[in-house]
Parts: structure tokens; sequence; C-alpha cells
């Protein structure tokens, strides 16, 4: 469906995203996982048609390649989900116009408000209790409010393809499960493909078909999820000791507790 | 860049920031340092991206909210940013109406034209 070829994307001199190679199938769930400032939001950045690279190319599904002509057209076709990215896009435009400039695949309107548009966007916020603030400028809204703006604007034109960026974050407990039931919807609602970055274990479900370990802008390891995720991998990984446990479908990540420290230190020094 | 149509341009020239009235104009709106912008119709005045309202519909809009004090933002402080806020939203209800009664269209406010009820 997708496929980045050789990519490299630079920030002056540091490398940020490094040779990477990726084919996403249709219908395909990956989790993206890395510790901090690996790469992936820049990664996905791009992948959604909003950051341009340096080397190498992505071929769409078409076979097009991902360029200042086509990128318009796919960021219709996908959502972007990143809070950290649509910070430094929106301050005091309103929710209506964020939300609508998702249709356009622009970061502003493109058109006039249509009734029907209006109704679509305020059902995905009468869903996540933000139907009141559709009108609100975007720099008076919670973290939590920001994120289901963001969400509401990728779902809105019913992409094949979402880039979540860390979807859950500054997310309440309501605000959380409303969103993974939002997300749940869309998926069932057709071939739907999923790339999502995230650095909670628990949002790690056996829903996703595929996980790529991203380190130094590079891929350390990709494949299915159960294969990825194994002990041996994710400590080479991390470069620590972490435990890697699946249950009920779920992933369980585990350090060793202060005193299981302190207990194998005392058992290496006598 | 995204796809800037000559419809936008002329929307540009010919419309004003439904917010605070000002004018707009095309902007590289750099989102990341390295590589990442579109251009977009802005607003310097407000320091935003501004899809715009006609001229007239915003001059009836300032006017509306000074003769009635009308208030859709009840929960924010009661003033100049909740005074632009009210002037969009009305710029929106002005504009729908002139729209339903086939009083303007993508080239803006039709004059001398007798409203179909």
């Amino acid at each position: 469906m997708i496929t980045a070829e050789h990519i490299t994307i630079r920030h002056g001199v540091h490398q940020v995203v490094d040779d990477i190679c990726w084919h996403i199938q249709d219908n395909e769930r990956w989790i993206l996982f890395g510790l901090n400032g690996c790469g992936k939001t820049t990664l996905l950045s791009a992948l959604a048609g909003y950051l341009g690279v340096n080397k190498g190319k992505i071929f769409l599904p078409d076979g097009q390649v991902l360029n200042a002509e086509t990128k318009t057209d796919w960021r219709i076709k996908t959502g972007l989900v990143s809070a950290s990215f649509f910070d430094r896009c929106y301050q005091t435009e309103n929710v209506l116009d964020i939300v609508l400039s998702g249709l356009y695949g622009r970061l502003g309107m493109s058109c006039s408000l249509k009734a029907s548009d209006v109704r679509k966007v305020k059902g995905i916020l009468h869903w996540l209790d933000m139907d009141k603030k559709y009108q609100y400028p975007y720099d008076t809204l919670s973290s939590g409010q920001r994120q289901k703006v963001i969400i509401t604007r990728a779902l809105l034109p019913n992409p094949d393809i979402l880039f979540l960026d860390e979807p859950f974050n500054g997310l309440d407990i309501l605000g959380y499960l409303q969103v993974k039931e939002l997300l749940q919807e869309w998926v069932s609602s057709g071939n739907k493909t999923i790339v999502c970055v995230t650095h909670h274990g628990n949002e790690i479900t056996t829903d996703y078909t595929h996980a790529a370990l991203m380190k130094n802008g590079q891929f350390f390891c990709t494949g299915a999820i159960q294969d990825v995720f194994i002990e041996d991998n994710i400590r080479r990984f991390i470069g620590k000791e972490i435990g890697v446990a699946w249950q009920d479908g779920r992933l369980l990540l585990t350090i060793p507790s202060v005193k299981e420290r302190r207990m194998n230190d005392y058992g290496q020094n006598n | 860049m995204g796809k800037i149509t000559d419809d936008d341009r002329k929307r540009m020239e010919r419309c004003c920031c439904k917010q605070c009235g000002g004018k707009l104009s095309m902007k590289v709106v750099v989102y990341d340092p390295y590589g990442g912008h579109d251009v977009e119709m802005f607003c310097d005045k407000c320091h935003k991206i501004e899809y715009g309202t006609e001229k007239e519909v915003y001059h009836l809009a300032t006017r509306f909210i000074d003769e009635f004090q009308f208030n859709y933002f009840l929960d924010m402080a009661e003033d100049e940013r909740s005074e632009r806020l009210n002037t969009a939203k009305i710029c929106e209800v002005i504009s729908w109406v002139l729209n339903e009664l086939g009083l303007i269209d993508d080239n803006g406010v039709i004059k001398n034209k007798v409203p179909e009820f």
C-alpha cells in the first residue's frame, strides 16, 4: 500500500530519520515503538505528507511518489493525529476551521461552510463531549480537548490510513474510552490501516498486527507484533533489564524493583 | 506547497478577516524549520490562518454586535478577544442568510438583486 524506500530526513547535520525502508500493506496495524527523540514523529509526519524527505522516496498506493504535487490529495486519504505537530500549526484558529481543513488536505479552510460538513463535525465532537467547543480558539482548549480536535480532523474525511502519534496523550479516562471506541468504529468500517506511536506497554495489544522498533533514526527490528515484543529483543533494544510478557492480548513491560536490583547488586558484589 | 487556486487568490483580494476585519495575505506557514511548510491565507493582525469573510458581511456583523451587545461566548471574559469571536460568529450567520437568499456566491456579495424568499 505505502512504501518508504531508503528515506533520510535531516535536521541540520543531525540525521533524524536514517535510511529507512518500510512496506505498509492494506489492513495492517503497526506499532512504532522507540525512546524519546528517536525520530518517530518526524517519520510519521513525512509519511502523512506534511514533511519532505532529504533522500529516498515514499511511494503511494497508486504508484505515485509523495511530493509537493501529490501531498494535498494524499493528506485527504490519510489522517495524522499528532499533538506535538499540530500545536506548531495552530494557535488562535477555531475548532471548526481546524477540523474542516482535514477535508481539504490543508491547514486552513478552502471552501465556505457547508451545513452537511458542519453536521458531520458536530456529530463526532458531540460523541467526544466537545460539541459546545466547536467555535472556540485552539489555544483556549486543554491538552485533552486539543487531542480530540485533531482526532476529529483526522477522521472526518474517513481516511484509509491513520498515523497516530501518541493518540491518547492528555486524555482523561472518559476521553480515552471515547477515542478508543471511535477508532474501533473507524477500523471496523472497512479496509483500514493504522500506524501508531506509543510509549505505553498497556496500549500495545494483539489488535495490532506488526511492530517496528526505532532507535537513533533507524529501524532496530520489524515484524509480526508478537515476534518483535519478546524479552531478548526489548532488552537489547533498550539496553536494560526489562521484563516482557503478554497477558490477555496486552503487553506487560516491567523493570526490576529497587529491592530486586539491590539484591542483584549485593549478589554480584559477594 | 498546498494547492492554492485562483479562487483563493481572488478571495484574498476581496475578503477580510472575519474576526478583526484586517487584510488577508498568502503566507508560507512554517511548522517545521527543516522542510515542513504550506501556503495558506493568513491574517497578519490576528496572526492566524484565516479563510475570511466578505467585507460587507464583516461591516454588518460589527454593527450587529455593537447595536445588540450580542454575546455567544458566555463563559469567556468579555474583552476584545470575545468581541472578535462574536463578530466571526455573526459573520457566519450573515453569510449563511445571504447564501440562502441567493445574494452571495463565489465572487462575493451580489448587489442590486431582489432576494428570493
